[in-house]
């Protein structure tokens, strides 16, 4: 091929190669704020000192509560504590107002998965801290990434689109559940997920 | 200054293909692609949240097994037997998956009126509601000697709903309310040759040996987890003979079988009859004016000798003769039959079957037929203009006279198994009838209509339970309303209601709830009875509730009332007549049985075939959507076919998958053929899984519409 055949080759080999892996991520997702800003370190350090099953506790039938209600919050929060933005959202929009926050799940499961939190936390002994990473210490929540086409979250793909060098606990798609079920021996089938 | 030519612009093409190939791109559309398709926004979705159980009885079959259901929030999501309820915690595949069926993609949601000649088309509910009050208006007002005949199709004897219709139907000169076809249909005519009132139950429980003419026992019957707990185990302790042509999962079960040519069974009973009087078997407690020498039954049944019946049924004398002794020495036996409405025997043939009940002395004694205790929630209810129908209304479908009926309304809701069509459609006026059918789902009835009115669906309406067969005691049920149902569904008390307003021949009857509350209210007040819990099976009194509305939220969530104190029997007083309650009751049998239900005056060599049609249950408007998903996927679905056994098609020159015409004297049906074994040779089943007619090919002289005579010819 002569070198000008070859520099056509090469520029439309490194212009898709650029869109696919840098253009195209930045495309597919949206980000999205959260309603309110929500620091899980100063629940969970020294100042109040709560665990991660103080708030997404499990019901007496076992089955995970998830995301509290506004309720758990009303418990400290019937008046406002602090002065920043947050809390004076928190308290304003919906404390006072008894209105449910719209939180916007990052480890959100599709509809057509069942996930037992109950089944990995309580009987595999799993720390909340394999799947959702140190979310439980962060001082501030994240935009939340939701992919334009199905509408996950993007945690559930992980950051990186490549899924090659992701964190351990990056990624919750159904390969994830799988490599980890092989690892710690424990037989699949699909009704397993997918009742 | 260089100019791109066109295989530059192929090079580069080429480099941005391969580049995409070797980026995220492709492969992560095609993972968001598929996962966008099983999202789609229109899919139901469970919603999050706590996890409720609520109780409920399903109201697919007249079995009425308690479900537990379990919720997400309010939505239910699953369903699960009950153990401590009297079915034992069974729960078929249709019950398990009941709760998908409001997500039907198929639901009727309004109503359908058909124009002359044309399809059905979505109309208003006051479309409906002027072409049915129109007509009720005239039946309501003609004088004689007019005999055009409202007919309504669902009826469920003692039921709240049906005692407030019947009111209704009461004003009108001419008027018809027909039951379904139900398991209890034997024990009805058993009730009817014993003097009194009594309500009937049939004590299969206690039974010793039961012999069944064709009562699909493992199939669905009576209390189906019952049932399956009696009959299906190897170890069982009740002796089962069955009869039946064919090899179904009943006979398969059964201690012995008795593969009978069908049509026969009229005769295999007055013949099994004569074995007990002549040999001396009969129970030595029965007393009965009829089983001296020169009655009329006492002829009847000496007329059909071992010898005779043999010839009949296709059995050896010696076999019918030992069955015979079986049932009087080994049992007692009780005797059952499938029921005469939905067949496989007509009211003559079960009359001549319940007569050996008589004969065995099942009469108030356990294992036997027992009288439910009064009083029962009609008795405590009280009597209402219900119980007393004018003489206009009738509740037998023979009694309507042929063309007569203007106004025919179905009932086809998910509950009701219906009679044959070929049955019904000569009851029709010809050129003036409007069918009105309420169904969930445009089943093959709502096919014919010319009105369909959208109704509840499992769950979406409280509906009474009628007692079953098999249930000694005497017992309210209710289903739940579990979810709140869609805008203007009508069941059938509330549409009739509805147009009889409209027509202006009620000004505010009663509703179906109103009813059924006033049902419980009658029985707090008369504080008779326990309610059992669902969810743990214990028994409270009645008059532990404080309140009737108590006593409705009970029931209403799933528990059960029952008043089971043992009746005061006095056996020597019961007085009953073996030769039937009508005149003309010993002359019926006796052409039944000697006529095999009108096979035998075909000439064999023109129709050499037996043509069965397979029970009629319209499985169509039971099945959820996902159910029957995994059926046609899986090839499990059932199709139109005609069965038979390999010998026959030998005979015929068939082979298996051959498209065949199928004669009988009424009609003809191309069909594929299907080779069994369980077929009976000479037998040509015909299955059809929407429970409905074969374009006429079953419509005959014999009521049942389920044995012609036939033949077949490759189409």
């Amino acid at each position: 091929m002569e070198l000008r055949g070859k520099i056509g080759f090469l520029g439309g080999l490194v212009l898709s190669l650029f869109v696919g892996w840098w253009v195209f991520p930045l495309a597919l997702y949206e980000r999205v704020e959260q309603p309110l800003d929500f620091s899980h370190k100063v629940h969970t350090g020294e100042q109040a000192g709560m665990s991660c099953e103080d708030c997404h506790s499990f019901r007496e039938d076992g089955s995970f509560a998830g995301i509290p209600k506004v309720e758990n919050c009303t418990g400290c929060h019937s008046e406002p504590q602090g002065k920043t933005v947050a809390e004076k959202v928190l308290y304003q929009e919906y404390v006072s107002k008894n209105r449910e926050i719209p939180w916007l799940v990052y480890a959100q499961q599709p509809e057509n998965v069942y996930f037992s939190h109950v089944q990995h936390v309580k009987r595999a002994e799993i720390a909340c801290e394999r799947c959702h990473g140190a979310h439980g210490k962060t001082d501030t929540l994240r935009p939340f990434e939701r992919n334009r086409i199905s509408g996950y979250s993007r945690d559930i793909w992980g950051r990186s689109i490549s899924r090659i060098s992701r964190a351990s606990w990056e990624g919750a798609k159904m390969d994830d559940c799988i490599d980890c079920h092989a690892e710690r021996g424990v037989e699949d089938n699909c009704l397993l997920c997918h009742k | 200054m260089a100019i791109i030519s066109r295989r530059d612009l192929f090079r580069f093409a080429g480099g941005a293909a391969v580049g995409t190939m070797l980026s995220p791109l492709p492969w992560k559309l095609l993972d968001d692609v598929s996962i966008w398709t099983q999202n789609w926004s229109w899919i139901p979705k469970p919603p999050k949240g706590a996890v409720s159980f609520k109780y409920t009885n399903c109201t697919l079959c007249g079995s009425g097994c308690a479900a537990q259901v379990r919720c997400i929030e309010a939505e239910p999501v699953s369903l699960a037997g009950i153990r401590s309820d009297i079915g034992l915690g069974f729960l078929c595949p249709l019950g398990l998956v009941a709760h998908h069926l409001r997500y039907h993609p198929d639901r009727v949601t309004q109503p359908l009126v058909r124009a002359k000649g044309d399809e059905l088309k979505p109309s208003s509910l006051d479309d409906a509601t002027r072409v049915v009050s129109g007509k009720l208006q005239r039946l309501a007002q003609q004088t004689q000697p007019s005999d055009s005949y409202l007919a309504i199709l669902g009826n469920r004897p003692g039921t709240a709903g049906s005692d407030a219709l019947l009111a209704l139907l009461a004003r009108f000169p001419h008027a018809a309310y027909v039951g379904c076809p139900n398991d209890g249909d034997g024990v009805s005519v058993l009730g009817s040759m014993v003097e009194g009132d009594q309500n009937w139950a049939l004590d299969i429980a206690n039974s010793k040996m039961v012999l069944s003419f064709g009562a699909p026992l493992l199939e669905g019957w009576g209390t189906s987890g019952r049932m399956l707990a009696q009959f299906a185990s190897s170890d069982r302790k009740t002796r089962l003979i069955h009869v039946e042509p064919n090899c179904s999962l009943t006979a398969r079960a059964a201690d012995v079988w008795l593969s009978i040519q069908p049509g026969s069974e009229a005769a295999l009973a007055l013949g099994l009859a004569n074995v007990l009087i002549e040999a001396k078997l009969v129970d030595p407690s029965v007393t009965c004016p009829d089983l001296e020498v020169d009655s009329p039954y006492r002829k009847l049944v000496a007329e059909f000798s071992a010898e005779r019946v043999a010839g009949l049924t296709g059995l050896k004398p010696e076999v019918i003769t030992q069955t015979a002794r079986a049932i009087a020495q080994e049992g007692p036996a009780l005797v059952i039959s499938r029921g005469y409405v939905s067949g496989p025997v007509s009211r003559a043939e079960e009359l001549a079957i319940q007569g050996l009940n008589f004969l065995l002395g099942n009469l108030d004694r356990p294992g036997g037929a027992l009288a439910r205790p009064s009083p029962s929630q009609s008795q405590v209810a009280g009597p209402t203009p219900a119980s007393q129908p004018g003489p206009g209304v009738v509740r037998a479908l023979a009694a309507i006279p042929d063309g007569s009926v203007e106004l025919l309304i179905v009932d086809a809701s998910s509950g009701n198994d219906l009679p044959p069509w070929a049955a019904v459609q000569p009851k029709l006026s010809p050129d003036q009838a409007v069918v009105v059918v309420l169904a969930g789902l445009p089943t093959a009835w709502a096919q014919r209509a010319d009105v369909v009115v959208p109704s509840p669906v499992f769950g979406e309406a409280i509906e009474e339970l009628p007692g079953n067969v098999d249930d000694t005691a005497n017992s309210l049920r209710l289903s739940a309303r579990l979810v709140d149902p869609r805008p203007g569904l009508f069941n059938l008390l509330d549409f009739v209601n509805h147009t009889a307003v409209a027509a202006g021949l009620a000004t505010s009857p009663v509703s179906y709830e109103d009813a059924a509350k006033q049902k419980v209210a009658a029985i707090h007040q008369a504080g008779i009875g326990n309610v059992v819990s669902p969810a743990d099976g214990q028994a409270k009194a009645v008059t532990d509730y404080s309140s009737s509305d108590e006593l409705w939220t009970a029931l209403a969530g799933g528990a059960r009332w029952e008043n089971a104190a043992p009746e005061a029997i006095k056996p020597a007083t019961r007085r009953f007549s073996l030769a039937g309650p009508d005149s003309g009751d010993v002359e019926r049998m006796r052409k039944a049985a000697a006529q095999r239900g009108g096979l035998a005056d075909v000439a064999p060599s023109e129709y050499p075939l037996t043509v069965v049609s397979a029970e009629g249950r319209a499985y169509d408007s039971k099945v959820s959507p996902l159910l029957a998903k995994i059926t046609w996927e899986s090839g499990l679905h059932a199709e139109r076919t005609c069965m038979i056994n390999p010998a026959t098609a030998a005979k015929q020159g068939v082979l298996a998958g051959t498209t065949v015409t199928v004669q009988t004297p009424s009609g003809s049906l191309d069909v594929p053929v299907t080779l069994s074994e369980e077929i009976m040779p000479g037998v040509l089943l015909l299955e059809d899984p929407t429970g409905e007619d074969q374009s006429g090919l079953m419509t005959g002289t014999d009521a049942t519409c389920r044995v012609m005579p036939g033949r077949l010819e490759v189409a």
